[in-house]
């Protein structure tokens, strides 16, 4: 559990990172062509806030979550009587739901509901793809093991 | 009899092997020396409290259940005094692998492996024990079984 902690602190501080290299990028680029103000995030969001730092610094911080999440939520992956596809069904569940909160708060997106579904489709059509394969691959390895001991015999 | 030395870069230890046209009462008795001079012998205690010496050779798992270790061998499941890593580098990685986080097992003695359609992975060792691989584990038993048999050690 505290391989887990760290794990998701250090997720933290990337993702904030990484986060705040991004919306620091989009707004250079976009003050170069002759936008002004920070572009990376939405009007409505910023006007939740009593100023625009604040609606920097938690924006900063959710993306700093969003990888926590991610990064903690992989326990889920050390319950080994727990076959894998339920695993990753519960790791998609998690992190979903906090990555989609998150992004719906962050971009408004409550506002245009067909936004949201194909946020959520990508995601989840990203997800079965992943457990496909990783299924796939699962079954080969196994094949080639069964295969090995099977002519030891 | 006969004593052949042979050196190859296939050995990655010291490997005995005793042939003969048959399993005689010789071959037996020279390879129960080799193994009292050569096994890497395990401390353990059986449930009636009696301590033995478990051979490498014939130790099918080794598991952490809770703050206590086991060791399974064909004679029955023995406790032991130390941690599962010390176990792990006392065993060595010749024949031994890591399967999960709590266990480690003989590649030697893998009877088969299966999964479920929700992901769950099965081991059956040649004793007829079950347990469970995590899925990061599986492909690392695949590469070692592989690399074993193209050396010709299996």
């Amino acid at each position: 559990m505290k391989e887990y902690l760290k794990r998701g602190i250090t997720s933290f501080a990337i993702s904030s990172f990484a986060g705040l290299l991004v919306n620091l990028t989009i707004d250079l680029i976009a003050n170069l062509t002759g936008h002004t103000g920070f572009v990376s995030m939405s009007a409505d969001y910023i006007a939740l806030f009593p100023s625009i730092v604040l609606a920097a610094y938690v924006n900063i911080l959710l993306y700093g979550v969003i990888g926590a999440t991610f990064a903690m939520t992989t326990v889920v992956y050390e319950i080994e009587r727990m076959g894998f596809v339920i695993q990753s069904i519960i790791y998609f569940v998690i992190t979903s739901s906090v990555c989609m909160a998150i992004t719906i708060f962050l971009w408004q997106l409550y506002k245009y509901p067909a936004a949201i579904i194909c946020t959520l489709l990508g995601f989840a059509v990203s997800h079965v793809l992943m457990i496909t394969n990783e299924y796939r691959k699962l079954k080969a390895d196994i094949k080639v093991i069964n295969e090995i001991s099977a002519g030891r015999e | 009899m006969k004593i052949l030395t042979e050196t190859d870069n296939k050995y990655k230890e010291i490997e005995l092997h005793v042939c003969n046209n048959a399993l005689t009462d010789e071959v037996r008795a020279i390879v129960g020396e080799l193994h009292e001079i050569y096994d890497v012998n395990i401390p353990g205690t059986d449930n009636k409290g009696n301590r033995h010496m478990l051979r490498r050779s014939e130790i099918l798992s080794a598991y952490s259940e809770g703050q206590k270790v086991f060791v399974l061998t064909y004679d029955g499941t023995y406790s032991v005094s130390r941690k599962l890593y010390e176990l792990e580098k006392d065993l060595g990685d010749i024949d031994f692998i890591r399967i999960s986080k709590s266990e480690i097992i003989n590649i030697r003695k893998i009877r088969s492996m299966d999964m479920s359609l929700t992901g769950t992975i099965k081991l059956v060792m040649k004793t007829g024990y079950k347990t469970y691989v995590s899925r990061r584990n599986v492909s690392k038993i695949k590469d070692k079984l592989t690399r074993e048999r193209s050396e010709g050690r299996i």
